[in-house]
């Protein structure tokens, strides 16, 4: 199928459609970084409940910003959780050692696009 | 005398090949079936090497959960998290079936030596074993699609 990238403010999720669905997802920010893998139906899944309602429990805080988790990855093993922010979304990227690797912010305008660029994957 | 002899062999040769590739079919079936025949619970926690999306395949299709499923705690890394939700299940009972079908050099896991030492599915089952008294009553071991006893009791 290709690649997807995701655009924010701060950085980008690059995801590799190409392997039968089980799909390799990047951070593109001022590197690459290999985030992990996993089926393209709960990626999309997730990531739009990301952007939706806080379907998960407040998990802890970071940066002041109450934190609900919202993915995490096989072998990479990062974890991606996110915040409101008024209208926007902050995504938090941790990686295996529990470590904050990268932040995207999200507009109600890029937003949309992910819905739509997600929506177009299913 | 001596060619009554090698034929004799030859015909013992023959039907025990036969028997071994036949009992191998019956075998190799007999799996297969088995494997479409997994069920495990819907909150069972499934375990193992995520072998490029098979570990997924096998809990979609068997049911249960991957530690994917579960919201991580900030505050802990992943061989941490992996390790609470293995006690956490044994405090629940919450059954735990560990994939062993790709899990590469056993022994050398097993003993916490070689290049997959330190992979995280090595220190889970190095975990296992280390507290299996805590652990015997929830795990079940699984290989090609059968279960089989735990690798240390083989």
């Amino acid at each position: 199928m290709g690649n997807v990238a995701l655009n924010g403010t701060g950085g980008s999720i690059h995801i590799d459609t190409r392997a039968d669905r089980w799909s390799q997802c990047y951070l593109v920010a001022s590197e690459r970084i290999y985030l992990g893998a996993e089926t393209l139906s709960y990626l999309v899944s997730r990531l739009l409940s990301a952007l939706s309602s806080d379907t998960e429990e407040v998990i802890g805080e970071i940066s002041g910003h109450k934190i609900r988790w919202v993915l995490s990855l096989a072998e990479g093993h990062c974890t991606l959780y996110v915040a409101r922010c008024h209208s926007e979304r902050i995504l938090f990227w941790q990686n295996a050692e529990a470590k904050v690797i990268g932040t995207i912010t999200l507009s109600q305008v890029e937003m949309a696009q992910w819905r739509k660029q997600l929506e177009m994957l299913l | 005398m001596a060619g009554t002899i090698v034929s004799h062999c030859q015909k013992i040769l023959h039907r025990t090949r036969n028997f071994f590739r036949l009992a191998g079919h019956r075998l190799l079936g007999k799996n297969r079936a088995i494997s479409y025949q997994l069920r495990f619970g819907t909150h069972d926690l499934v375990y193992g090497p995520s072998a490029g999306g098979r570990l997924r395949e096998l809990a979609q299709s068997a049911g249960g959960r991957t530690l994917n499923d579960l919201p991580k705690p900030l505050e802990l890394n992943w061989i941490e998290f992996s390790l609470r939700v293995l006690e956490e299940a044994a405090e629940s009972g919450t059954m735990v079936r560990f994939d062993l079908t790709y899990v590469e050099d056993l022994p050398g896991v097993l003993a916490g030596r070689g290049i997959f030492a330190s992979t995280v599915t090595t220190v889970e089952l190095r975990y296992i074993q280390a507290n299996w008294e805590r652990f015997r009553s929830i795990m079940r071991f699984y290989d090609k699609g059968r279960e089989v006893p735990a690798p240390w009791e083989m």
